[in-house]
Protein backbone atom coordinates (compact mmCIF):
# COMPACT_ATOMS: atom_id res chain seq x y z
CA UNK A 1 0.00 0.00 0.00
CA UNK A 2 1.55 3.22 -1.06
CA UNK A 3 1.05 6.43 1.24
CA UNK A 4 0.15 9.63 -0.29
CA UNK A 5 0.81 11.73 2.74
CA UNK A 6 2.94 11.30 5.93
CA UNK A 7 4.30 12.87 8.86
CA UNK A 8 7.22 12.01 10.40
CA UNK A 9 7.22 12.70 14.18
CA UNK A 10 6.17 16.27 12.96
CA UNK A 11 6.19 18.70 15.76
CA UNK A 12 5.20 22.72 15.71
CA UNK A 13 5.53 24.78 18.59
CA UNK A 14 5.10 28.22 19.19
CA UNK A 15 6.82 30.28 21.41
CA UNK A 16 7.83 27.35 23.27
CA UNK A 17 4.58 25.63 23.23
CA UNK A 18 3.40 22.86 21.09
CA UNK A 19 0.63 22.79 19.44
CA UNK A 20 1.50 19.91 17.21
CA UNK A 21 3.81 17.38 19.19
CA UNK A 22 5.52 14.53 17.42
CA UNK A 23 2.62 13.05 15.04
CA UNK A 24 3.30 10.44 12.64
CA UNK A 25 0.45 10.29 10.31
CA UNK A 26 0.15 7.78 7.59
CA UNK A 27 -2.75 8.34 4.70
CA UNK A 28 -2.49 5.67 2.23
CA UNK A 29 -3.44 6.42 -1.54
CA UNK A 30 -7.38 6.56 -1.85
CA UNK A 31 -8.59 5.95 2.00
CA UNK A 32 -10.85 8.40 3.29
CA UNK A 33 -8.84 9.53 6.40
CA UNK A 34 -11.17 10.90 9.39
CA UNK A 35 -8.88 13.11 11.60
CA UNK A 36 -10.66 13.79 14.62
CA UNK A 37 -10.39 16.07 17.79
CA UNK A 38 -12.04 18.32 19.96
CA UNK A 39 -11.35 22.13 18.87
CA UNK A 40 -8.07 23.21 19.04
CA UNK A 41 -6.80 19.72 19.22
CA UNK A 42 -4.04 20.59 16.20
CA UNK A 43 -6.14 19.13 13.51
CA UNK A 44 -5.88 22.40 11.87
CA UNK A 45 -2.13 23.23 12.82
CA UNK A 46 -1.13 19.46 11.27
CA UNK A 47 -3.14 20.38 7.66
CA UNK A 48 -1.76 23.67 7.35
CA UNK A 49 1.55 22.22 7.77
CA UNK A 50 0.36 19.19 4.83
CA UNK A 51 -0.56 22.03 2.67
CA UNK A 52 3.05 24.08 3.35
CA UNK A 53 1.20 27.37 5.22
CA UNK A 54 3.49 26.80 8.19
CA UNK A 55 6.76 24.77 8.79
CA UNK A 56 7.00 22.09 10.97
CA UNK A 57 9.36 22.84 14.11
CA UNK A 58 10.53 19.72 13.82
CA UNK A 59 9.85 16.31 12.09
CA UNK A 60 9.30 15.90 8.46
CA UNK A 61 6.35 15.74 6.20
CA UNK A 62 5.89 13.26 2.80
CA UNK A 63 3.66 14.50 0.51
CA UNK A 64 3.52 11.39 -2.87
CA UNK A 65 6.52 10.10 -1.81
CA UNK A 66 8.84 13.15 -1.99
CA UNK A 67 9.65 15.17 0.82
CA UNK A 68 7.96 18.90 1.66
CA UNK A 69 10.47 21.54 1.82
CA UNK A 70 9.61 25.21 2.64
CA UNK A 71 10.32 25.13 -1.45
CA UNK A 72 7.98 22.76 -2.73
CA UNK A 73 5.51 24.05 -4.90
CA UNK A 74 4.68 21.62 -8.27
CA UNK A 75 3.31 19.25 -5.01
CA UNK A 76 0.56 21.92 -4.21
CA UNK A 77 -0.60 21.17 -7.98
CA UNK A 78 -1.74 17.86 -6.89
CA UNK A 79 -3.70 18.79 -4.00
CA UNK A 80 -7.10 20.88 -2.95
CA UNK A 81 -7.89 22.02 0.55
CA UNK A 82 -10.37 23.98 2.41
CA UNK A 83 -8.44 24.47 5.37
CA UNK A 84 -10.29 26.34 8.57
CA UNK A 85 -12.56 28.91 7.34
CA UNK A 86 -13.33 29.19 3.40
CA UNK A 87 -11.91 32.22 2.53
CA UNK A 88 -12.20 33.88 -0.59
CA UNK A 89 -12.22 37.08 -2.84
CA UNK A 90 -15.25 38.45 -1.30
CA UNK A 91 -15.94 41.63 -3.74
CA UNK A 92 -15.56 38.96 -6.59
CA UNK A 93 -18.57 36.18 -7.46
CA UNK A 94 -18.55 32.72 -7.41
CA UNK A 95 -17.71 32.21 -10.71
CA UNK A 96 -14.99 35.05 -10.53
CA UNK A 97 -13.12 33.21 -7.72
CA UNK A 98 -13.14 29.71 -9.29
CA UNK A 99 -11.86 31.23 -12.29
CA UNK A 100 -9.13 32.82 -10.48
CA UNK A 101 -8.51 29.75 -8.80
CA UNK A 102 -7.98 27.77 -12.08
CA UNK A 103 -5.38 30.46 -13.49
CA UNK A 104 -3.58 30.51 -10.56
CA UNK A 105 -3.51 27.07 -10.19
CA UNK A 106 -2.85 27.00 -13.83
CA UNK A 107 -5.42 24.35 -14.85
CA UNK A 108 -6.94 25.62 -18.33
CA UNK A 109 -10.27 23.88 -18.97
CA UNK A 110 -12.37 26.35 -18.14
CA UNK A 111 -15.82 24.97 -19.13
CA UNK A 112 -15.78 22.74 -15.60
CA UNK A 113 -16.15 25.67 -13.85
CA UNK A 114 -20.04 25.81 -14.76
CA UNK A 115 -20.88 21.90 -14.04
CA UNK A 116 -19.09 22.97 -10.81
CA UNK A 117 -21.04 25.91 -9.93
CA UNK A 118 -24.38 23.43 -10.80
CA UNK A 119 -22.70 20.89 -8.77
CA UNK A 120 -22.18 23.00 -5.56
CA UNK A 121 -25.63 24.33 -6.00
CA UNK A 122 -24.05 27.83 -6.81
CA UNK A 123 -25.33 28.07 -10.53
CA UNK A 124 -27.89 31.03 -9.62
CA UNK A 125 -25.73 33.67 -7.43
CA UNK A 126 -24.71 35.36 -10.82
CA UNK A 127 -22.31 38.45 -9.92
CA UNK A 128 -23.71 38.43 -6.60
CA UNK A 129 -20.13 38.60 -4.63
CA UNK A 130 -19.22 36.07 -2.01
CA UNK A 131 -19.23 38.67 0.81
CA UNK A 132 -23.13 37.90 0.68
CA UNK A 133 -22.41 34.31 0.58
CA UNK A 134 -23.97 32.33 3.67
CA UNK A 135 -21.59 29.99 5.65
CA UNK A 136 -23.32 26.90 4.04
CA UNK A 137 -22.80 28.57 0.51
CA UNK A 138 -19.10 29.52 1.24
CA UNK A 139 -18.66 26.02 2.29
CA UNK A 140 -19.85 24.46 -0.70
CA UNK A 141 -17.57 26.55 -3.14
CA UNK A 142 -15.06 26.04 -1.09
CA UNK A 143 -15.23 22.09 -1.48
CA UNK A 144 -16.34 22.97 -5.48
CA UNK A 145 -13.07 25.21 -5.42
CA UNK A 146 -11.21 22.25 -4.34
CA UNK A 147 -12.15 20.16 -6.17
CA UNK A 148 -12.00 21.83 -9.67
CA UNK A 149 -8.37 21.30 -10.73
CA UNK A 150 -9.04 16.97 -9.99
CA UNK A 151 -6.50 16.63 -6.94
CA UNK A 152 -5.20 13.35 -6.04
CA UNK A 153 -5.32 14.58 -2.25
CA UNK A 154 -8.08 16.42 -1.10
CA UNK A 155 -7.70 18.14 2.75
CA UNK A 156 -10.96 19.09 4.23
CA UNK A 157 -10.88 21.14 7.64
CA UNK A 158 -14.30 20.63 9.64
CA UNK A 159 -16.19 20.54 5.85
CA UNK A 160 -19.68 20.13 7.24
CA UNK A 161 -19.31 23.80 9.66
CA UNK A 162 -22.34 25.58 8.80
CA UNK A 163 -24.17 23.08 6.30
CA UNK A 164 -27.99 22.11 7.13
CA UNK A 165 -28.75 18.58 7.55
CA UNK A 166 -29.14 17.64 3.86
CA UNK A 167 -26.57 19.57 2.86
CA UNK A 168 -24.61 17.03 5.54
CA UNK A 169 -25.71 14.18 3.84
CA UNK A 170 -25.22 15.50 0.07
CA UNK A 171 -21.26 15.96 1.28
CA UNK A 172 -20.89 13.16 2.68
CA UNK A 173 -22.23 11.34 -0.87
CA UNK A 174 -20.07 13.26 -2.25
CA UNK A 175 -16.56 12.35 -0.32
CA UNK A 176 -17.72 8.43 -0.82
CA UNK A 177 -18.32 9.13 -4.16
CA UNK A 178 -15.14 10.97 -4.89
CA UNK A 179 -13.24 8.45 -3.25
CA UNK A 180 -15.25 5.32 -4.44
CA UNK A 181 -15.47 6.36 -8.11
CA UNK A 182 -12.18 9.00 -8.88
CA UNK A 183 -9.84 7.42 -5.84
CA UNK A 184 -9.40 10.70 -4.46
CA UNK A 185 -7.40 10.52 -1.19
CA UNK A 186 -9.54 12.23 1.57
CA UNK A 187 -8.43 13.67 4.55
CA UNK A 188 -10.65 14.82 6.28
CA UNK A 189 -11.00 16.83 10.24
CA UNK A 190 -14.08 17.23 12.29
CA UNK A 191 -14.67 17.35 16.24
CA UNK A 192 -18.22 15.46 15.43
CA UNK A 193 -17.68 11.71 15.51
CA UNK A 194 -21.11 10.50 14.02
CA UNK A 195 -19.93 12.35 10.76
CA UNK A 196 -16.46 10.73 10.78
CA UNK A 197 -17.83 6.84 11.46
CA UNK A 198 -20.03 7.32 8.82
CA UNK A 199 -16.90 8.50 5.99
CA UNK A 200 -13.43 7.03 7.29
CA UNK A 201 -11.76 4.32 6.52
CA UNK A 202 -9.07 5.14 8.56
CA UNK A 203 -9.23 7.12 12.19
CA UNK A 204 -6.48 9.51 13.31
CA UNK A 205 -7.66 10.33 16.81
CA UNK A 206 -5.72 13.90 17.67
CA UNK A 207 -6.22 15.29 21.71
CA UNK A 208 -3.64 17.94 22.92
CA UNK A 209 -1.39 17.96 19.80
CA UNK A 210 -0.39 14.35 20.28
CA UNK A 211 -1.65 11.52 17.32
CA UNK A 212 -3.10 8.78 19.88
CA UNK A 213 -4.98 6.31 17.72
CA UNK A 214 -4.45 5.86 14.00
CA UNK A 215 -6.46 2.64 13.61
CA UNK A 216 -8.70 1.30 10.57
CA UNK A 217 -12.48 1.38 11.11
CA UNK A 218 -12.47 -2.39 10.12
CA UNK A 219 -10.30 -3.00 12.70
CA UNK A 220 -12.45 -0.77 15.24
CA UNK A 221 -15.57 -2.05 14.62
CA UNK A 222 -13.86 -5.70 15.15
CA UNK A 223 -12.82 -4.70 18.22
CA UNK A 224 -15.74 -2.74 19.46
CA UNK A 225 -19.11 -4.30 18.08
CA UNK A 226 -21.07 -5.46 20.75
CA UNK A 227 -20.56 -7.39 24.24
CA UNK A 228 -23.05 -8.12 26.79
CA UNK A 229 -21.95 -6.58 30.29
CA UNK A 230 -22.87 -8.95 33.37
CA UNK A 231 -22.06 -8.92 37.55
CA UNK A 232 -21.98 -12.06 38.90
CA UNK A 233 -22.07 -12.20 42.22
CA UNK A 234 -18.97 -14.58 42.21
CA UNK A 235 -16.36 -12.89 39.45
CA UNK A 236 -13.58 -15.60 39.72
CA UNK A 237 -15.93 -18.46 39.74
CA UNK A 238 -17.81 -16.61 36.46
CA UNK A 239 -15.26 -16.06 34.54
CA UNK A 240 -13.96 -19.77 34.93
CA UNK A 241 -17.56 -20.90 33.63
CA UNK A 242 -17.58 -18.66 30.90
CA UNK A 243 -13.90 -19.89 29.56
CA UNK A 244 -13.76 -23.23 30.14
CA UNK A 245 -17.45 -24.54 30.06
CA UNK A 246 -19.07 -21.92 27.51
CA UNK A 247 -15.56 -22.34 25.68
CA UNK A 248 -15.89 -18.17 25.63
CA UNK A 249 -12.62 -16.59 25.44
CA UNK A 250 -12.93 -12.82 24.38
CA UNK A 251 -13.83 -11.90 27.56
CA UNK A 252 -12.79 -8.72 29.73
CA UNK A 253 -12.78 -8.43 33.88
CA UNK A 254 -13.69 -4.48 33.95
CA UNK A 255 -13.51 -3.39 37.13
CA UNK A 256 -13.43 -6.51 39.68
CA UNK A 257 -17.31 -7.06 39.42
CA UNK A 258 -17.75 -7.02 35.84
CA UNK A 259 -17.16 -8.83 33.08
CA UNK A 260 -17.51 -8.15 29.63
CA UNK A 261 -18.38 -10.73 26.67
CA UNK A 262 -17.30 -10.04 23.03
CA UNK A 263 -17.64 -13.38 21.30
CA UNK A 264 -20.42 -12.72 18.83
CA UNK A 265 -22.10 -16.00 19.47
CA UNK A 266 -22.92 -15.10 22.76
CA UNK A 267 -26.49 -14.60 24.21
CA UNK A 268 -27.74 -12.88 27.36
CA UNK A 269 -30.23 -15.52 28.12
CA UNK A 270 -28.31 -18.18 27.18
CA UNK A 271 -25.30 -17.13 29.41
CA UNK A 272 -27.83 -16.78 32.68
CA UNK A 273 -29.06 -19.72 31.87
CA UNK A 274 -25.35 -21.65 31.64
CA UNK A 275 -23.68 -19.37 34.35
CA UNK A 276 -27.20 -20.48 36.92
CA UNK A 277 -26.78 -24.06 35.92
CA UNK A 278 -23.20 -23.76 37.21
CA UNK A 279 -24.12 -22.32 40.09
CA UNK A 280 -23.31 -18.34 39.38
CA UNK A 281 -26.15 -16.27 40.47
CA UNK A 282 -25.98 -13.14 38.50
CA UNK A 283 -27.26 -9.76 39.56
CA UNK A 284 -27.48 -7.85 36.60
CA UNK A 285 -26.81 -8.18 32.78
CA UNK A 286 -27.17 -6.14 30.04
CA UNK A 287 -26.36 -5.74 25.92
CA UNK A 288 -24.47 -3.13 24.82
CA UNK A 289 -24.75 -3.09 20.82
CA UNK A 290 -22.83 -0.01 20.13
CA UNK A 291 -19.30 1.58 22.02
CA UNK A 292 -17.81 3.17 19.43
CA UNK A 293 -18.89 6.34 20.52
CA UNK A 294 -17.60 5.88 24.17
CA UNK A 295 -14.20 4.75 22.73
CA UNK A 296 -13.92 8.00 21.14
CA UNK A 297 -15.12 9.98 23.14
CA UNK A 298 -12.90 8.64 25.96
CA UNK A 299 -9.99 8.71 23.70
CA UNK A 300 -10.36 11.69 22.87
CA UNK A 301 -11.48 13.13 26.66
CA UNK A 302 -8.16 11.31 27.70
CA UNK A 303 -9.86 8.62 29.78
CA UNK A 304 -8.05 5.73 29.43
CA UNK A 305 -9.68 2.93 31.58
CA UNK A 306 -11.96 2.08 28.67
CA UNK A 307 -9.83 -0.04 26.23
CA UNK B 1 5.03 37.51 -14.28
CA UNK B 2 2.52 39.36 -16.61
CA UNK B 3 -0.02 36.42 -16.10
CA UNK B 4 0.80 37.05 -12.37
CA UNK B 5 -0.05 40.73 -12.71
CA UNK B 6 -2.82 40.36 -15.11
CA UNK B 7 -4.46 38.04 -12.48
CA UNK B 8 -4.22 40.56 -9.63
CA UNK B 9 -5.46 43.51 -11.55
CA UNK B 10 -8.52 40.79 -12.15
CA UNK B 11 -8.48 40.18 -8.01
CA UNK B 12 -8.76 43.86 -7.39
CA UNK B 13 -10.76 45.03 -10.55
CA UNK B 14 -8.24 47.83 -11.85
CA UNK B 15 -10.35 49.23 -13.83
CA UNK B 16 -12.13 50.46 -10.39
CA UNK B 17 -9.17 51.55 -9.06
CA UNK B 18 -8.43 53.71 -11.81
CA UNK B 19 -11.83 55.14 -11.37
CA UNK B 20 -10.73 56.27 -7.75
CA UNK B 21 -7.54 57.79 -9.03
CA UNK B 22 -9.36 59.81 -11.69
CA UNK B 23 -11.39 61.29 -8.87
CA UNK B 24 -8.44 61.84 -6.58
CA UNK B 25 -7.43 63.95 -9.79
CA UNK B 26 -10.24 65.78 -10.47
CA UNK B 27 -9.96 66.65 -6.46
CA UNK B 28 -6.41 67.91 -7.04
CA UNK B 29 -7.66 70.29 -9.69
CA UNK B 30 -10.21 72.04 -7.89
CA UNK B 31 -8.31 71.96 -4.45
CA UNK B 32 -5.30 73.38 -6.71
CA UNK B 33 -7.98 75.80 -8.14
CA UNK B 34 -8.86 77.14 -5.20
CA UNK B 35 -5.75 78.04 -3.64
CA UNK B 36 -4.83 80.10 -6.63
CA UNK B 37 -8.39 82.09 -6.77
CA UNK B 38 -8.35 82.50 -2.64
CA UNK B 39 -4.83 83.41 -2.59
CA UNK B 40 -4.80 85.78 -5.05
CA UNK B 41 -2.80 89.14 -4.62
CA UNK B 42 -1.33 87.57 -1.65
CA UNK B 43 2.28 89.06 -0.41
CA UNK B 44 3.26 85.12 -0.75
CA UNK B 45 0.68 84.07 -3.78
CA UNK B 46 1.50 80.52 -3.89
CA UNK B 47 1.82 80.58 -7.99
CA UNK B 48 3.60 83.65 -8.09
CA UNK B 49 6.54 81.84 -10.43
CA UNK B 50 6.39 79.02 -12.46
CA UNK B 51 9.17 77.02 -10.10
CA UNK B 52 6.75 77.81 -7.23
CA UNK B 53 3.82 76.66 -9.29
CA UNK B 54 4.95 73.10 -10.38
CA UNK B 55 6.23 72.80 -7.20
CA UNK B 56 3.09 73.27 -5.22
CA UNK B 57 1.15 70.74 -7.93
CA UNK B 58 4.01 68.50 -7.49
CA UNK B 59 4.14 68.27 -3.51
CA UNK B 60 0.33 67.37 -3.50
CA UNK B 61 0.33 65.22 -6.13
CA UNK B 62 2.99 62.98 -4.60
CA UNK B 63 1.42 63.29 -1.13
CA UNK B 64 -1.94 61.88 -2.70
CA UNK B 65 -0.55 59.32 -4.66
CA UNK B 66 1.82 58.32 -1.88
CA UNK B 67 -1.29 57.72 0.36
CA UNK B 68 -2.94 56.13 -2.56
CA UNK B 69 -0.17 53.97 -2.89
CA UNK B 70 -0.60 52.93 1.08
CA UNK B 71 -4.29 52.46 0.34
CA UNK B 72 -2.91 49.84 -2.43
CA UNK B 73 -0.57 48.24 -0.48
CA UNK B 74 -3.25 47.91 2.27
CA UNK B 75 -5.62 46.48 0.21
CA UNK B 76 -3.33 43.95 -1.97
CA UNK B 77 -0.77 42.89 0.78
CA UNK B 78 -1.78 43.71 3.78
CA UNK B 79 -5.44 42.92 3.48
CA UNK B 80 -4.52 39.76 1.92
CA UNK B 81 -3.27 38.63 5.37
CA UNK B 82 -6.09 40.19 6.74
CA UNK B 83 -8.86 38.27 5.62
CA UNK B 84 -6.43 35.38 5.55
CA UNK B 85 -6.95 34.87 1.67
CA UNK B 86 -3.33 33.90 1.81
CA UNK B 87 -3.97 30.69 3.21
CA UNK B 88 -5.67 29.86 -0.32
CA UNK B 89 -2.99 31.84 -2.21
CA UNK B 90 -0.33 30.47 -0.86
CA UNK B 91 -1.54 27.13 -1.48
CA UNK B 92 -0.80 27.78 -5.03
CA UNK B 93 2.11 26.10 -7.08
CA UNK B 94 3.62 29.23 -7.58
CA UNK B 95 6.21 31.07 -5.67
CA UNK B 96 5.21 33.50 -2.70
CA UNK B 97 7.88 35.79 -3.80
CA UNK B 98 6.45 35.86 -7.05
CA UNK B 99 3.21 36.71 -6.50
CA UNK B 100 4.14 39.30 -4.20
CA UNK B 101 6.35 40.78 -6.62
CA UNK B 102 3.47 41.00 -9.04
CA UNK B 103 1.83 42.99 -6.37
CA UNK B 104 4.47 45.36 -5.16
CA UNK B 105 5.26 46.02 -9.46
CA UNK B 106 1.42 47.00 -10.42
CA UNK B 107 1.75 49.40 -6.86
CA UNK B 108 4.87 51.02 -7.65
CA UNK B 109 4.25 50.71 -11.74
CA UNK B 110 0.87 52.68 -10.79
CA UNK B 111 2.29 55.07 -8.56
CA UNK B 112 4.91 56.57 -10.61
CA UNK B 113 2.57 56.83 -13.31
CA UNK B 114 -0.23 58.43 -11.72
CA UNK B 115 2.56 60.76 -10.39
CA UNK B 116 4.09 61.49 -13.89
CA UNK B 117 1.16 62.19 -15.31
CA UNK B 118 -0.69 64.09 -13.03
CA UNK B 119 2.03 66.68 -12.45
CA UNK B 120 2.15 66.42 -16.15
CA UNK B 121 -1.36 66.87 -16.86
CA UNK B 122 -2.22 69.60 -14.25
CA UNK B 123 0.97 71.11 -15.08
CA UNK B 124 -0.55 71.65 -18.36
CA UNK B 125 -3.59 73.10 -16.73
CA UNK B 126 -1.92 75.69 -15.22
CA UNK B 127 -0.13 76.34 -18.38
CA UNK B 128 -3.01 76.83 -20.62
CA UNK B 129 -4.73 79.31 -17.49
CA UNK B 130 -1.91 81.41 -17.78
CA UNK B 131 -2.05 81.93 -20.93
CA UNK B 132 -5.58 82.79 -20.95
CA UNK B 133 -5.86 84.20 -18.19
CA UNK B 134 -2.36 85.37 -16.88
CA UNK B 135 -1.50 85.34 -13.20
CA UNK B 136 1.77 84.15 -13.02
CA UNK B 137 4.44 86.44 -13.29
CA UNK B 138 7.11 85.21 -14.81
CA UNK B 139 6.98 83.33 -17.97
CA UNK B 140 7.83 79.75 -18.77
CA UNK B 141 11.30 79.06 -21.64
CA UNK B 142 10.85 76.11 -23.49
CA UNK B 143 14.14 74.81 -21.81
CA UNK B 144 12.59 75.90 -18.68
CA UNK B 145 10.50 72.48 -19.94
CA UNK B 146 12.76 70.53 -20.88
CA UNK B 147 14.53 70.32 -17.80
CA UNK B 148 11.73 69.83 -15.75
CA UNK B 149 10.70 66.47 -17.69
CA UNK B 150 13.86 64.02 -16.59
CA UNK B 151 13.08 65.48 -12.90
CA UNK B 152 9.70 64.74 -12.77
CA UNK B 153 10.80 61.51 -14.10
CA UNK B 154 13.25 61.07 -11.16
CA UNK B 155 11.32 61.92 -9.31
CA UNK B 156 8.26 60.29 -9.58
CA UNK B 157 10.15 57.21 -9.49
CA UNK B 158 11.70 57.85 -6.13
CA UNK B 159 8.15 58.83 -4.96
CA UNK B 160 6.96 55.50 -6.04
CA UNK B 161 9.92 53.82 -4.13
CA UNK B 162 9.56 55.44 -1.16
CA UNK B 163 5.41 54.88 -0.65
CA UNK B 164 6.53 51.10 -0.49
CA UNK B 165 7.85 52.09 2.90
CA UNK B 166 4.83 51.66 4.97
CA UNK B 167 4.89 47.86 4.04
CA UNK B 168 7.42 47.64 7.05
CA UNK B 169 5.36 48.67 9.38
CA UNK B 170 1.96 47.37 8.12
CA UNK B 171 3.38 43.92 7.63
CA UNK B 172 4.45 43.46 11.22
CA UNK B 173 1.29 42.85 12.48
CA UNK B 174 -0.42 42.86 9.50
CA UNK B 175 -2.28 45.85 9.96
CA UNK B 176 -4.13 47.80 7.57
CA UNK B 177 -4.20 50.57 9.92
CA UNK B 178 -0.71 50.41 10.67
CA UNK B 179 -0.06 50.51 6.79
CA UNK B 180 -2.52 53.43 6.46
CA UNK B 181 -0.92 55.66 9.67
CA UNK B 182 2.65 55.09 8.38
CA UNK B 183 1.92 56.13 5.06
CA UNK B 184 0.34 59.57 6.09
CA UNK B 185 3.16 60.14 8.48
CA UNK B 186 5.57 59.58 5.61
CA UNK B 187 3.63 61.85 3.61
CA UNK B 188 4.28 64.71 6.32
CA UNK B 189 7.60 64.47 6.88
CA UNK B 190 8.46 64.24 3.14
CA UNK B 191 5.94 66.69 1.60
CA UNK B 192 6.64 69.47 4.31
CA UNK B 193 9.69 71.46 5.73
CA UNK B 194 10.61 74.77 6.62
CA UNK B 195 12.01 75.85 3.22
CA UNK B 196 9.76 73.98 0.75
CA UNK B 197 9.36 70.22 0.97
CA UNK B 198 12.04 67.75 1.98
CA UNK B 199 11.56 66.07 -0.94
CA UNK B 200 10.51 67.51 -3.94
CA UNK B 201 11.31 67.80 -7.89
CA UNK B 202 14.10 70.73 -7.16
CA UNK B 203 15.14 68.98 -3.80
CA UNK B 204 18.70 66.90 -2.92
CA UNK B 205 18.61 64.15 -4.90
CA UNK B 206 20.26 62.13 -2.11
CA UNK B 207 17.22 62.18 0.60
CA UNK B 208 14.90 61.10 -2.45
CA UNK B 209 17.28 58.57 -3.44
CA UNK B 210 17.82 56.93 -0.01
CA UNK B 211 14.07 56.78 1.15
CA UNK B 212 13.40 55.49 -2.40
CA UNK B 213 16.12 52.83 -1.56
CA UNK B 214 14.65 51.82 1.84
CA UNK B 215 11.23 51.53 0.01
CA UNK B 216 12.89 48.84 -2.26
CA UNK B 217 14.79 47.26 0.27
CA UNK B 218 12.06 47.01 2.67
CA UNK B 219 9.90 45.68 -0.14
CA UNK B 220 12.82 43.27 -1.20
CA UNK B 221 12.66 41.97 2.24
CA UNK B 222 9.19 41.46 2.72
CA UNK B 223 9.19 39.13 -0.19
CA UNK B 224 11.90 37.08 0.40
CA UNK B 225 11.26 35.91 4.18
CA UNK B 226 7.88 34.71 2.84
CA UNK B 227 8.71 31.37 1.86
CA UNK B 228 9.84 30.67 5.10
CA UNK B 229 7.35 32.28 7.12
CA UNK B 230 4.46 30.90 8.54
CA UNK B 231 1.08 31.46 7.42
CA UNK B 232 -1.60 31.88 9.88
Amino acid sequence: MTYIARTIGVTKAYKGTEAVSDVSMNIRQGEIYGFLGHNGAGKTTLMRMLTNLIKPTAGEIELFGEKLTPRSYEVLKRMGSVINYPVFYDDLSARENLELHCDYMGFPDKRVIGAMMEQAGLQDTGRKPVREFSLGMRQRLGIARALITTPELLILDEPINGLDPSGIKELRDLLKRLSAEYRITLLVSSHILGEIEQIADTVGVIRGGRLIEEVSMERIREQHNEYIELRPSDVRKAAYVIEHRLGLSNYKLVDGHTIRIYDPGASPSELIKDLVRHDVAVESVFKRAHSLEEYFINLMKGDSSVA
Amino acid sequence: MLKLISLELRKYRFPRIIGYAAMADLALLLFLTLIGLTDYGAEDYAYSGYPESFMLIDTFVRATFMIFAGGLLSRMIVGEYRNQTTSVLFTYPIKRRKLIAAKLIIIFAFTFGMILFSDILLGSVLVAADRYHPFIEDSLAMEQVRALLPEYVVSSLSAAAMALIPLAFGMRKHSVTATMVSSVLLVLIVCSGFNGPLVSIKSDPAVSLLLGAAGLGISWLSMFRLETNDVN
